[in-house]
């Protein structure tokens, strides 16, 4: 597996009024379904991103392919948005949410 | 085209002058309307939201990330179009080429408006989307060969 070579990009501090979000609660990364990006694509990404073993990475490509999304990461709100971010890099559906 | 692994951070590359024309133009064309005309339809999963349904949330991400993003992906497709000639592509070259095709691919795929069911359908040659189809195969078919090179160590 080949590490993205792409450095990080870490989010910085911002004033953010948000009168919903819960500080307690964890956020989750969603990855949806879509009819253009590749089934090994996918799975290529989630090894590379987060490290995956290959089994794994193609499960939740599957469980994206059948039922519609997965959820591939969590944690801060912070790691959340770099996760998105990240994947976002490489064409991927996935939005962020608290769990 | 040709494309294989030649060392550890080595894959070699070969591109007849066609290819390397219709690359170039591709990947030219992607840069000029991510940076000049970004809210154009076809583009739009190449600026996903991240915060669906959360207007302010959205809002102070894309304050956040969102010109870094439009700068990764332009940074992908100046590589394609950099490296088009070289006979060798490190990996990180290589990673970039797979972004870029892939952007391609997600632009020409919305603007063809690609399905789950598109393999099933086969589309007439009288069809006016019919040679940016076989366009969609042939990135579909690159994006393939570099994930199974990239995959594979």
């Amino acid at each position: 597996m080949v590490p993205s070579t792409r450095p990080a990009t870490a989010p910085i501090e911002v004033d953010r009024p948000d009168t919903d979000a819960e500080p307690d609660r964890p956020w989750i990364v969603l990855v949806w379904n879509d009819p253009i990006n590749l089934m090994d694509y996918v799975t290529y990404v989630f090894q590379t991103l987060f490290g995956y073993p290959l089994a794994k990475a193609e499960q939740l490509m599957l469980d994206v392919h059948h039922k519609g999304r997965a959820v591939v990461s969590s944690g801060s709100r912070e790691k959340a948005e770099l996760d998105v971010f990240r994947l976002h890099e490489y064409g991927l559906w996935a939005t962020m949410q608290q769990d | 085209m040709l494309l294989r692994r030649c060392g550890d951070d080595a894959f070699e590359l070969q591109v007849s002058a066609g290819e390397a024309a219709l690359f170039s133009q591709l990947c030219n064309d992607l840069r000029d309307q991510l940076t000049g005309t970004p809210d154009a339809p076809h583009l739009r999963r190449l600026s996903p939201t991240a915060h669906p349904g959360h207007p302010d949330r959205e809002r102070a991400y894309q304050e956040m990330v969102g010109g870094d993003l439009v700068d990764g992906q332009v940074a992908a497709l100046d590589t394609v179009v950099r490296t088009l000639e070289q006979d060798r592509l490190t990996t990180a070259e290589l990673d970039a080429w797979l972004r870029a095709l892939n952007a391609l691919r997600l632009a020409l795929g919305t603007a063809l408006d690609v399905s789950e069911d598109r393999l099933d359908d086969e589309v007439a040659e009288e069809d006016p989307a019919f040679y940016d189809h076989l366009l969609y195969d042939d990135l579909s078919a690159v994006v393939g060969l570099i994930v199974s090179l990239l995959a594979d160590r």
